[in-house]
């Protein structure tokens, strides 16, 4: 009977300084990725900002300037090369994330709505889809690289087909369209998954009822799927613009940068700024205002994609 | 609903790691060559067993170049050693990835397995080996004792304390300088110090189609540059017996035609002590212009990335193609393929090159003495390494006459790059400020037909140029070396 009393007299304490004070088992729990978020990603970031205000070179500790904003300013600067380079550049990464983006998103959840059916062979045909995204960057760009050579097996079956070659990877858009294929190719199977989990959530009910209402498959696609498609549409979206703001292996392989430095991405830019030339200092503003953009971008695209399901 | 948008996040979480391993802007590393190398330091006798000298490939270096003064015995055996050498073992990286890294690995182990002091190389062949040098840097002992370095990168690497200068004491193991190239022996020095040892030096080779030569009629070209004249004649008989003359490409292969014919013309990209861009003067219209007529007048147009402008060579669809030494022994297997120096289209004969040198990242006198001997031992073999597709930049094997036989691209060109190769001056970051932020753009806008007014291209990234060259003096010193 004591026993008892005092079991319930301690759960009760237990229960007080739960609800008054300080209870570390939440912290625990989220340890473990707050280390690797504050190693690899929070430190990076406050070392990236301190190191754009210098004159930052890793290797030469004895010629290390504070510049201020200098690094900042410069990019700003109308007349700076750095300027040049990483407007252009900006502009490069954007055009790509237009023409990169739509197909990235539309051809999965067309794929994902696909493989959604029942067919025979359909975990075969997932398999496919999503086997080439387990490649490297190196091995994807590779592959297309080779593939759109001016002799290569791209422009051989044009030619059987009678249309005629093209310069791939040195003239444009062809050369965008080129990365944006090897592009699509490679990483179209992660999209894929997401949006294939996504729609077997959606309750079969919600179809059942739409047929019964004699709804065609096209309506149903419009008024039910993609509407329960919606909030992981919107993180698809979100990852894609990301990871496509990134790019940079393509165009380093295929590419080089070419022609005329047209597919220079940002990353592209920031990778010969800081390594190439070892101006680090210079090379962390750029992914400083990158960061920021992206940043904001990520905001306005959870604003007003992800709005409607509270309405 | 609201529990699969928390989902969505919790995913997004999962994704962003995912991507940041292996999204579209991850690791990479150029598609070029092997990576790693299979020469280890296993099985390479040390000791006594390693003093039996001369192995089977020894034998065939005895010709004058081999006799020459360079170690006192004059013999490739014969390489003296301090004993301070004795057992030292050097990993060495080097940014031949091709075949030529190949060659280079046999030769480093032919090496160890025959000098008599227990020394090991181990040859790393290495991509992108200057990034791979920084990175190896930034960390403690992560840096190999030495790296064969591109001559152009060598005041950027001292500047950033990745390599150190060469001992007197290496230096007097090597042997006599006056028996190297003396252009690219030049470039080894920065602020009145000697960081690298020149091994060869890299020039651009005419290569051509005997088969379309003879039935157009066109005699062959010597080891003498054709002359203008004889250039743009046999480009008109080849163009009318109805093959494609001429194969320009862009980027590498414009960029170092133009650096070559500018020097011809009279001009050059860049003053003597480098620290003015000059690629936009008068010459440089002209050599500009030249390529882009060469290019119009006679190539389909190949452009972009891993030298597409050799594929209709290889193809025996063009019959002339003007590209880099490490064509030669891949395009050596074609009974059709010749060689010889490019032409010279001005007053004077220029050929863009390069060079490859030993730089030491050590400064230990044992491993520094180890170092000169396997250079010392190198250069006297350097018959084998121009077999690799370059030119020794050791004079008595460059003026040896079994290198006709041995290598016979190499002996093609090998007199006229002795005296007309161009190396840029040894400033830090200045290739990066002249090519990619200079006139590499612009020559290729011009090819390519984006922009049209030759003088306005070359006077914009003139411009962009100087503002690198300005901000590299202000990064890393205006010590520009005294260029000679």
């Amino acid at each position: 009977m004591t026993s008892e009393v005092a079991a319930a007299k301690s759960l009760a304490t237990v229960a007080a300084v739960q609800r008054r004070g300080f209870n570390i088992a939440p912290y625990l729990f989220i340890l473990p990725h707050l280390l690797f978020f504050a190693a690899f990603l929070a430190w990076p970031f406050f070392f990236g900002a301190y190191t754009s205000l210098f004159q930052f070179d890793f290797l030469r500790p004895e010629n290390r300037p504070f510049v201020g904003l200098d690094n900042y300013t410069r990019l700003f600067d109308p007349a700076a090369i750095q300027a040049a380079n990483f407007w252009r550049s900006m502009r490069a990464t954007v055009t790509f994330m237009i023409v990169s983006v739509p197909p990235l998103v539309i051809f999965a959840v067309f794929l994902a709505v696909l493989l959604n059916n029942r067919f025979g062979g359909r975990n075969f045909f997932r398999m496919v889809f999503f086997a080439p995204y387990t490649l490297s960057v190196t091995a994807a760009a590779v592959i297309w690289w080779w593939l759109f050579q001016n002799q290569g097996l791209v422009n051989q079956a044009l030619r059987a087909l009678g249309l005629g070659g093209e310069q791939w990877l040195s003239s444009m858009p062809e050369a965008w369209i080129a990365i944006t294929i090897a592009t699509v190719w490679w990483t179209i199977g992660f999209n894929t998954v997401i949006i294939l989990a996504a729609l077997q959530e959606i309750p079969a009910s919600l179809y059942e009822a739409a047929a019964i209402d004699g709804a065609s498959p096209a309506r149903r696609f419009w008024h039910i799927t993609l509407p329960m498609l919606r909030p992981v549409l919107v993180l698809v979206i979100t990852i894609t613009l990301l990871a496509s703001a990134n790019l940079f292996g393509q165009p380093y392989i295929m590419t080089a940068g070419g022609p005329t430095q047209q597919t220079e991405t940002v990353i592209f830019q920031i990778y010969n700024e800081g390594i190439r030339r070892g101006q680090m200092g210079s090379a962390a503003a750029m992914s400083i205002i990158v960061a920021g953009i992206l940043l904001v971008l990520t905001a306005l695209n959870f604003k007003f994609f992800g709005k409607s399901e509270t309405e | 609903m609201k529990k699969t948008y928390g989902g969505a996040w919790a995913m997004l979480a999962v994704a962003a790691l995912v991507l940041s391993a292996c999204g579209p802007g991850g690791a990479t590393t150029r598609p070029s060559g092997p990576a790693t190398s299979p020469t280890g330091t296993a099985g390479t006798p040390t000791g006594p067993a390693a003093t039996a000298t001369a192995g089977p490939g020894a034998t065939a270096t005895t010709g004058p170049g081999a006799t020459a003064t360079m170690g006192p015995g004059g013999s490739p055996s014969a390489v003296t050693c301090p004993d301070s050498a004795r057992d030292q073992t050097i990993e060495m990286w080097s940014p031949l990835t091709g075949p030529d890294g190949d060659e280079m690995s046999a030769l480093a182990q032919r090496f160890s397995a025959e000098n008599e002091w227990g020394i090991t190389v181990s040859h790393v062949p290495t991509p992108d080996y200057l990034v791979a040098l920084t990175t190896a840097a930034a960390s403690p002992d992560q840096l190999p004792e030495a790296t064969i370095v591109r001559v152009i990168n060598v005041a950027e690497l001292a500047v950033r304390n990745i390599i150190k200068p060469w001992t007197d004491e290496a230096l007097g193991i090597v042997g006599d300088p006056s028996q190297l190239a003396q252009l690219p022996w030049e470039r080894g020095e920065y602020n009145g110090e000697r960081y690298s040892v020149p091994f060869d030096i890299s020039a651009l080779v005419m290569y051509y189609n005997k088969d379309m030569f003879a039935a157009a009629n066109v005699a062959e070209p010597g080891t003498e540059p054709w002359t203008r004249q004889e250039f743009e004649d046999a480009l008109t008989a080849l163009d009318d017996s109805g093959v494609q003359a001429i194969s320009v490409g862009t980027l590498f292969n414009s960029a170092t035609l133009f650096q070559s014919f500018i020097v011809q013309f009279g001009g050059s990209v860049v003053s003597e002590d480098g620290t003015t861009a000059t690629f936009n003067s008068a010459e440089g219209v002209e050599a500009l212009t030249y390529i882009k007529n060469l290019r119009d007048a006679h190539g389909t147009g190949a452009s972009g990335t891993g030298d597409p402008e050799v594929q209709p060579f290889t193809a025996e669809q063009a019959a002339i193609v003007i590209h880099g030494p490490w064509h030669i022994s891949n395009l050596a297997q074609n009974d059709f393929v010749g060689f010889a120096p490019i032409p010279q289209v001005g007053e004077q004969f220029a050929v863009w090159g390069g060079s490859h040198q030993l730089a030491l990242h050590s400064e230990d006198p044992a491993i520094q003495a180890a170092a000169g001997c396997w250079t010392s031992w190198f250069l006297q073999n350097s018959l084998d390494w121009a077999a690799a597709g370059q030119i020794p930049a050791y004079t008595p094997a460059r003026e040896n006459p079994e290198l006709a036989t041995r290598a016979p691209g190499i002996a093609a060109i090998a007199p006229s790059a002795g005296e007309g190769v161009v190396v840029l001056p040894q400033v830090p970051g200045l290739e990066g400020a002249l090519w990619p932020q200079g006139f590499e753009p612009a020559v290729d806008r011009i090819l390519l037909g984006e922009e049209t007014d030759i003088q306005a291209a070359l006077d914009t990234q003139a411009a962009a140029s100087q503002q690198v060259i300005d901000q590299n003096a202000q990064q890393f010193g205006s010590g520009a070396s005294p260029a000679p």
